[in-house]
């Protein structure tokens, strides 16, 4: 185990983000519960038995947990180990990594989103191409990686076995 | 009540008869909808594997053979809540062209037509194509019950498992027969209740003729009997199947309850053997131009009568098939909805 | 002498159905798939699963489908110790105790003997396996027969139980996980009383939430972001030129034979246990070895060659037993497969009794590829092995977005709808936080999975045994004290120590 003392400043601010983000993950998780109980209510006795017991479990184990937490925090959370718990990149926002991080997140959400709006067969094979573009790698091989990908989507998938993707919300809205 | 034994040859001489009378529908009807070059998404309720599904999709080929234009058939698997997740897929979630069918067993029918909150759609503006006929029956495991006549003499309680939508029949039985029983409806499918009762935590569960047939050899070794069958109904009567020499629940309750005709619980049975008729259907969303519906019932009803798939059929399952075509199979959902709305 | 013949005859059977066209083609790509993304450090099994899931969902044969998601299964923690022995790098986690011997060899010049050291061991360990699979099967089934709705009820919760208290350092964030997994499993029609529940307006929840698209982003997109964000190659230094030594290796195994046999036990004994990884078996076969070494001249970390073959024997031999758990109990014996649970499921296997039963031999084709994948898998990297690892040098700009389209691709087959991109991306982005603030993913699929299961047996043993099951069932007793002591031992040990621990203190 690393000594925390032996730890760069950057990493135990890393840590201690890591503390807070605890706190936030344990309380979402009992909210989570209790909104879905709320959301029950009118249904039979016989639809809600099973939520209500996992309800109440969490929030009996939440409770331990944060009384725990704040009692003794270090030990309670058996200590993080950074070099061996979180691998190369650390905990999140580590800011030795957090440019690349960033990066990776929007490349992740712009993915997503274009998928959302023009739909996988379409969104899948431009973001191929452009990826590969931007990250300097060969550009025929970019073109030809995106072009592979739409042959393989439109007829492996969609021509042999009959696999209709779903469309985008933004092609549905212009009707394309 | 009438009892039908129908011999084998009866019933491939008639299939052929049907075959070549829906052939001549398919290729005759004035405007039968084209499918040639066009895929039909199949909505089937059973899991992958599991004996509707597979059952559906040794059909498939057939249908394909008997439709105009032999378009292929895409099987896509929605289990689940007793069939109300396929059906209210095809009803809510397809496009009504034609190439988008979907099935649902009689339970969901009798569930839809009784209002259940769980069934999103008008079962009356949806367009049935056809039903497989299948009988069911109540296997029952319990010392010093080896026939129908020990069952109904029986004194203990009755302890049977079914899934919830199922109970209907087997309550109105017991209640008519007198047996003391108590239900456990908490199994989800098949599977668990079939666990259940291997394991003695149930003595009694239902399952369909082809269930019966594939797992009832090693059932039998650990003293399962099948005990009742729903029957189907025929010009009125409810009458045995041909395939299984066992008696239906009304016979049974005549037995013992000469009284138990025009009492609602006996309605309730007949209702439920109604739905025997048309056991696991084929739908096509409300919209779906007539046409298109027309072809596919004389399509569908084609293929379960071809000889070809008549002999498989006998060969997996070692019954006949038996299907209701499109007109049939309406007329009978329009009774099951008379009834519930009374 | 009757049921072994009706297990030797499900045995063949399965064999049967193993190279039966179909199958076997599907295995195959597994196999390549599995190799060539094992030896990637840092993807591992779970990445080659992601990429293949689309083809195995759309195969139509759902044999086939699993044959082949077993196949890389099987072939990932065996090709992950090349890089290992060769570069350093382990592969996957369950690679790291063999590097700690086999690079060291390697440096040495005796990189053949140490990789062929680890295949044979893996097969060794897997054949182990599977005869330890078939001997205790009758035992096996008469504990299947004597469960009902009570004890498959209890023994799921235990399932979830150990993956909660086993598969992180903080017990309670383990529960709590699991929890969350339970809640979100209830989303859809509730069992019993086909209610439907947090559907909203959305018939696409009906039927639940959608695993797949969950556990791609959990497990797949946290990786991927972190491949991403180093921005370099995985491996930096030089391949070795030159591997020789093939033979030695196997000798070294044949000579070793008892520590084969020990580690194999210890492989099947910790597939069985719901929650331990491959990692676990690993550690535990390594610290046999080591502890089990009266030789001095022995020396662990420096290049032992015993100290390959205990972990891999350990690794391998833990794939058939952890299947045993996952088809008989629905309860995964490791977090891939809990994974793989999850597919399985989609593809109609359920477990249950019948699996164990009607369906052994389903079940034997399961165990089977396990150890024909991992014999072919073992061939194959003997004669490509030279070949093979140049990929460890694939940068990671044009690995990342081929491996994101394809998750992207994986995840909307599922329901073949928007929402499914929806929850992929929400599993992402919640996976990434997870796995950064070190909250074990892994019980939160498994309440997700188990969810489903767990209810309709609570209901079933309800209605039927009112609450008499808890406490007139013996299995039902065995396994809530063992509840209790997965729940309450590391407590009741830290307050011991506490206390013990300060008067000691005191006292000195």
């Amino acid at each position: 185990m690393t000594d925390p003392d032996d730890l760069s400043p950057e990493r135990r601010a890393a840590i201690g983000f890591g503390r807070k983000a605890d706190w936030i993950i344990a309380v979402t998780i009992m909210v989570i519960a209790v909104v879905f109980i709320w959301m029950l209510q009118p249904l039979p006795q016989r639809a809600t038995f099973f939520p209500w017991f996992i309800t109440i479990s969490i929030l009996i184990i939440g409770t331990v947990y944060g009384v725990g937490k704040l009692r003794n925090p270090a030990r309670w959370d058996a200590e993080y180990d950074p070099e061996e718990e979180f691998g190369d990149t650390g905990p999140p926002f580590l800011v030795e990594f957090r440019a690349g991080i960033l990066r990776a997140l929007v490349v992740f959400v712009c993915l997503i989103a274009g998928t959302m709006a023009f739909g996988p067969k379409l969104a899948v094979p431009v973001f191929v191409t452009i990826a590969l573009w931007l990250n300097k790698e060969n550009r025929i091989v970019a073109v030809l990686s995106g072009i592979a990908f739409w042959l393989a989507i439109h007829f492996v998938f969609g021509k042999s076995m009959s696999i209709n993707l779903p469309t985008g919300y933004f092609t549905d809205a212009l009707g394309l | 009540m009438t009892e039908c034994t129908i011999s084998r040859r009866k019933m491939m001489a008639g299939a052929a008869a049907m075959t070549l009378a829906a052939t001549l529908a398919v290729t005759g009807h004035a405007q039968a909808a084209d499918y040639a070059g066009k895929t039909i998404n199949f909505v089937s309720f059973g899991g992958p594997g599991s004996p509707p599904d597979v059952w559906y999709r040794s059909l498939m080929p057939f249908v394909t053979k008997h439709l105009p234009g032999t378009p292929e058939i895409n099987v896509i698997n929605k289990p689940g809540a007793g069939s109300m997740i396929s059906a209210n897929y095809t009803a809510n979630a397809v496009e009504p062209d034609g190439l988008n069918i979907g099935t649902m067993n009689g339970l969901a029918v009798n569930k839809a037509a009784a209002g259940d909150s769980s069934a999103k759609f008008d079962l009356s503006e949806m367009q049935i194509v056809g039903a497989q006929k299948l009988t069911r029956l109540l296997v029952v495991k319990k010392d010093g019950i080896e026939n129908i006549d020990d069952l109904l003499a029986m004194e203990d309680e009755l302890i049977l498992g079914m899934e919830s939508d199922a109970t209907p029949y087997y309550e109105a039985f017991v209640e008519l027969a007198g047996v003391e029983a108590r239900f456990i409806t908490s199994y989800q499918r098949f599977p668990d209740t079939l666990q259940a009762f291997r394991t003695g935590e149930v003595d009694a569960m239902p399952m369909s003729a082809i269930e019966w047939l594939r797992f009832g050899p090693d059932l039998s070794q650990d003293g399962a009997v099948p005990m009742i069958q729903y029957g189907f109904t025929e010009a009125g009567e409810v009458v045995r199947s041909g395939a299984l020499d066992i008696p239906t629940g009304h016979e049974a309750v005549l037995k013992v309850n000469a009284d138990a005709p025009g009492t609602p619980a006996w309605d309730q049975m007949t209702l439920q053997s109604l739905t025997s008729n048309v056991s696991n259907q084929v739908w096509a969303p409300a919209g779906t131009p007539a046409d298109f519906v027309d072809t596919l019932s004389a399509g569908f009803a084609a293929a379960a009568s071809d000889p070809e798939f008549l002999a498989l059929h006998e060969k997996q399952y070692g019954l006949p098939a038996e299907w209701t075509d499109g007109p049939a199979a309406r007329d009978i959902v329009d009774r099951i909805i008379a009834v519930n709305a009374n | 002498m009757e049921e072994l013949t009706v297990i030797f005859n499900a045995f063949a059977s399965g064999m049967g159905i193993v190279f039966t066209p179909n199958v076997f083609g599907a295995m195959m790509i597994g196999i390549v798939a599995g190799m060539v993304v094992g030896l990637i450090p840092g993807l591992g099994g779970l990445v080659a699963h992601i990429l293949l899931i689309p083809f195995a969902l759309q195969m139509g044969d759902p044999l086939a489908a699993i044959a082949m998601l077993l196949g890389v299964y099987a072939v990932t923690v065996q090709t992950d110790s090349i890089p290992a022995v060769l570069l350093g790098v382990p592969g996957t986690a369950a690679a790291l105790a063999t590097s700690l011997d086999g690079y060291p060899m390697s440096k040495r010049g005796e990189a053949g003997r140490a990789l062929s050291a680890s295949y044979f061991g893996s097969i060794f360990g897997t054949l182990v396996a599977t005869v330890i699979f078939i001997l205790f099967l009758p035992l096996l089934r008469a504990l299947v027969n004597s469960f009902s709705s009570p004890e498959f009820f209890m023994m799921v919760v235990l399932g979830l139980v150990m993956a909660a208290s086993l598969s992180g350092r903080s017990q309670s964030r383990g529960l709590m996980m699991a929890g969350l997994g339970l809640i979100l499993s209830t989303v859809g029609q509730a069992p019993g009383t086909g209610d439907p529940r947090f559907i909203g307006p959305f018939l696409y929840l009906w039927e639940g939430l959608p695993i797949i698209p969950i556990l791609l982003g959990l497990f797949g997109v946290p990786e991927i972001i972190d491949l991403a964000a180093r921005n370099r190659s995985i491996a930096e230094s030089k391949p070795v030129e030159k591997i020789a030594g093939l033979w030695d290796g196997m000798m070294d195994c044949v000579r070793n034979w008892w520590l084969v046999f020990r580690c194999s036990v210890i492989g099947v004994v910790t597939g069985f246990i719901p929650g331990l990884g491959g990692n676990v078996a690993e550690w535990m076969c390594y610290a046999s070895a080591v502890s089990g070494d009266k030789n001095p001249e022995h020396e662990y970390g420096k290049g032992n060659v015993r100290g390959i073959i205990a972990p891999e024997t350990g690794t391998a031999a833990h794939l058939p037993g952890a299947i045993i758990p996952t088809v008989a109990f629905g309860v995964p014996g490791n977090p891939p497969m809990a994974v793989l649970l999850g597919i399985f499921v989609v593809l109609g296997v359920r477990p249950g009794r019948d699996m164990l039963t009607y369906k052994l031999d389903e079940t034997f084709m399961m165990v089977n590829v396990v150890t024909v994948a991992n014999i072919i898998a073992a061939v194959l990297c003997l004669v490509f092995q030279r070949y093979l690892v140049r990929l460890c040098f694939v940068r990671a700009t044009l690995l990342v977005p081929f491996i994101l389209a394809a998750m992207v691709m994986g995840a909307s087959f599922s329901n073949l709808s928007l929402g499914d991109i929806g929850f992929f991306a929400a599993a992402g982005m919640a996976g990434y936080i997870f796995k950064h603030m070190d909250w074990p993913r892994v019980p939160m699929v498994m309440g997700l999975i188990l969810g489903g299961i767990a209810e309709p047996y609570f209901f079933a043993a309800w209605d039927r045994y009112g609450l008499t099951w808890l406490y007139e069932r013996p299995i039902v007793l065995i396994l809530e004290m063992m509840i209790l002591f997965m729940l309450f031992s590391k407590p009741i040990r830290r307050l011991l120590l506490d206390r013990y621990g300060r008067e000691a203190k005191a006292n000195d």
